[in-house]
């Protein structure tokens, strides 16, 4: 059997850390990108709420109204299969780029990562913790002050999410908040400060179910940061250790503390390079060269999850595109029938419709059946975005065509593509004969 | 519940506390040494409970207390707090015055016939309509058979807006006797004739009716609550027999026939004392609004 090296590390790992352990500064490729992908990701979030589309917050989950804005789309609470079909999308995603190129959504995407690396570049620019130092109290405040700002800040920025944000900082500045929308902001900077400020990479070593399961997906071609024992031109410099976000030692093998940040890689190569040796004693690298000696070739795993990537994105594209923008419920009225006294059975509907786009519509309906229908009430429907409205509707047939029979109602957005257009079936009732 | 139901429930559920707590305390030391059971190899020990968990239990024996003590739980015993059910109620009634109460207190001080043109008062009305009167009334307040068109302009009980609040308040019961048995069934097809000739139309083919006896049996019997010329009286919801689209039970020559020889019988139920004398305002302001304001709905709708 031709394993991975895999080490039981529940010893060492279990054992106390030194508090307040704060990784050393690295220079190099990996630790460029991961900076310049972090950076970009933190923009991202941070600007978030701030993104107008047509004069709404692109990204708004206005939960007073049941509504999800997202980028002129709008979804309600009917919508909530998609989002079922979204994440199956992310999962696969994420086991796909797993099999590819190994555990690099934990050293480069995760928040966990991103919001510690924050945290540690306070202490480094306080320079608290280091040795001691000339006001280190002072020093030690500012530190606290510059997390707590940005605990603050990412509480603001997700609760922007839900009250978009110049609202949110209006309101802020009134100081007439909501204390539901209080105690989010504080439960949530307290939290994040917790986290990123003591927790840090004791969730991914204890508490995250992915590193528990991330090795599953792997084969033996999936890059990992491994150390090549058998160079055996090792200069015990320790700097792989030291660099460490999550403070393990590489060269025991892989192990779950690892967040493939390639941090350690960094640090030998630039020892090695000073010391005249060649790069890549620590490097990503899988368990079995590949044939050509290229880094990546086609496998049976990353096949199969590429076709089952391809495959929920794909129900995912679909649903998104047949999601109907309006909708239409009909229920029956009173009396069941009614003799209208001209020759006609009338039957009566309370027809509710809603405009589910993010612009002002014009719905045109018509209902039809085995017979041609007298149509009674407003057929025109002006609703405004996400405007609901109920109306009563009259449907007649002459008496000798008025037997049971099924009816369907059809609501089409004038100005818009024929996919917005939606049936719903009811029926007719006739008397008895 | 009875003086002996009272003491039964509260010895049987303090006397189970009070075994809980003896059982906590008997086995509070366990018999840690010797093995309590011993097979094939495996022994079991007699520990005692760990201290969290016997904390745990301790903590919910006085939780049981102070419950019992705050809540009505023990027989007749009402609680220190008076917690019951029916006070909850009332409390959340008292709630929803408090805030739906300005809303009304508004409409109330208007007359009826501002109400009727609030477009607030007439969504609410809307709403309370379709809950409470279109089960009857129909959807579009359009009336079924026995039950009174509220659009077209005709009033039994009087068109006056507080003779529709009375209406809807205090409930109307309308009785039309039954004449079968005095008018004879020449008679009641002569008056039932008279009724048709009142609003303009002929008997139908076949039938053998003298509508000038009918007249004669119309002063007799049916002018004392319709009125001599048939316009009918508010007093006693007797209706306007001169429009034929006012018959409720139906106004071919044969459903008035039967009306005229059996009787018919009308029932408004009284709404005030389910919906309040706030909301029955409101609803009186938008059945007046649907006769004098709205437009009967139109065959399809001009292009906007």
């Amino acid at each position: 059997m031709n394993r991975l090296p895999v080490r039981d590390i529940t010893g060492p790992v279990m054992a106390p850390r030194p508090r307040n352990r704060r990784p050393r500064r690295v220079n190099g490729r990996f630790t460029l990108l991961r900076m310049a992908l972090g950076a970009g990701l933190l923009t991202l979030f941070f600007t978030l709420p701030w993104w107008q589309w047509r004069g709404e917050p692109a990204v708004w989950l206005n939960l007073a109204n049941g509504r999800l804005n997202l980028f002129g789309a709008s979804f309600w609470p009917e919508d909530l299969s998609l989002l079922a079909s979204a994440l199956i999308v992310a999962a696969f995603a994420l086991f796909f780029v797993t099999v590819l190129a190994g555990r690099v959504w934990c050293g480069y995407a995760c928040p966990q990562t991103l919001w510690a690396a924050m945290f540690v570049w306070c202490e480094r620019l306080t320079g608290s913790g280091r040795k001691p130092h000339r006001f280190a109290q002072a020093r030690r405040m500012v530190k606290h002050l510059l997390w707590l700002g940005i605990s603050a800040c990412t509480a603001f920025t997700l609760v922007a999410l839900f009250v978009p944000g110049p609202r949110l900082v209006a309101r802020l500045l009134a100081g007439d908040l909501e204390a539901t929308t209080l105690c989010w902001l504080a439960a949530i900077t307290l939290a994040t400060y917790a986290n990123a400020g003591w927790l840090r990479e004791q969730l991914c070593i204890y508490l995250c179910p992915y590193a528990r399961f991330q090795a599953v997906m792997f084969d033996r071609r999936t890059p990992v940061v491994s150390y090549q024992r058998e160079r055996g031109d090792c200069v015990q410099c320790t700097l792989c250790v030291q660099v460490c976000p999550t403070g393990i030692d590489i060269r025991d093998g892989l192990q779950i503390g690892c967040i493939a940040c390639g941090a350690c890689a960094d640090a030998c190569d630039g020892v090695m390079v000073r010391m005249n040796l060649a790069k890549g004693l620590v490097a990503y690298r899988g368990a079995e060269a590949p044939a050509d000696g290229k880094g990546f070739t086609l496998r049976p795993r990353l096949l199969g999850y590429g076709a089952m990537l391809l495959a929920s994105a794909a129900v995912l594209g679909h649903g998104l595109a047949s999601r109907p923008l309006v909708s239409l419920a009909v229920s029956k009225g009173y009396p069941l029938y009614r003799d209208r006294g001209d020759g006609h059975i009338e039957n009566l509907y309370n027809l509710t419709l809603m405009n589910k786009t993010q612009q002002p519509q014009v719905y045109h309906l018509t209902a039809t059946g085995p017979a041609a229908l007298g149509w009674r009430g407003k057929a025109r429907w002006r609703l405004a975005p996400g405007e609901r409205r109920t109306e009563v509707i009259s449907l007649a047939l002459p008496y000798a065509l008025a037997a049971n029979q099924p009816v369907a109602f059809e609501a089409r957005a004038i100005a818009a593509p024929a996919s917005t257009g939606l049936r719903v079936d009811s029926r007719f009732t006739g008397p008895a004969r | 519940m009875s003086s002996f139901w009272s003491l039964y429930i509260s010895v049987f559920t303090l006397g189970t506390l009070a075994a809980l707590g003896w059982l906590l305390w008997a086995t509070r030391k366990g018999s840690r040494t010797e093995a309590h059971e011993a097979f094939d190899g495996i022994e079991e020990q007699d520990n005692p409970l760990p201290r969290w968990w016997r904390w745990l239990f301790i903590a919910t024996l006085a939780f049981a207390l102070v419950y019992l003590a705050l809540y009505p739980g023990l027989g007749n015993w009402q609680g220190l707090l008076e917690w019951s059910s029916a006070g909850q109620w009332r409390a959340e009634q008292a709630r929803a015055r408090n805030l739906y109460g300005p809303l009304y207190e508004r409409f109330s001080a208007m007359p009826l016939e501002a109400v009727a043109a609030d477009p607030q008062a007439l969504a609410i009305g809307a709403r309370l309509f379709a809950s409470n009167c279109a089960l009857c009334h129909g959807t579009d307040a359009k009336g079924a058979p026995g039950y009174p068109d509220l659009t077209d302009r005709l009033w039994r009980w009087g068109a006056e807006p507080a003779a529709i609040l009375a209406s809807i308040g205090q409930g109307r019961t309308g009785v039309m006797p039954p004449w079968g048995a005095v008018l004879g069934e020449q008679g009641t097809r002569d008056a039932a004739a008279y009724v048709l000739r009142l609003n303009g139309r002929p008997v139908p083919e076949g039938v053998v009716a003298d509508a000038s006896n009918g007249q004669r049996l119309f002063t007799q019997a049916c002018a004392a609550c319709h009125g001599p010329a048939g316009h009918g009286n508010p007093l006693l919801g007797a209706p306007d027999l001169t429009q034929a689209q006012g018959f409720i039970h139906g106004s071919s020559f044969e459903a008035v026939r039967r009306s005229i020889e059996e009787g018919r019988q009308g029932q408004m139920p009284a709404q005030a004392r389910l919906l309040g004398d706030d909301k029955a305002r409101v609803l009186a302001a938008y059945i007046y609004s649907l006769a004098t304001q709205a437009a009967p709905l139109a065959d399809g709708e001009p292009e906007p």
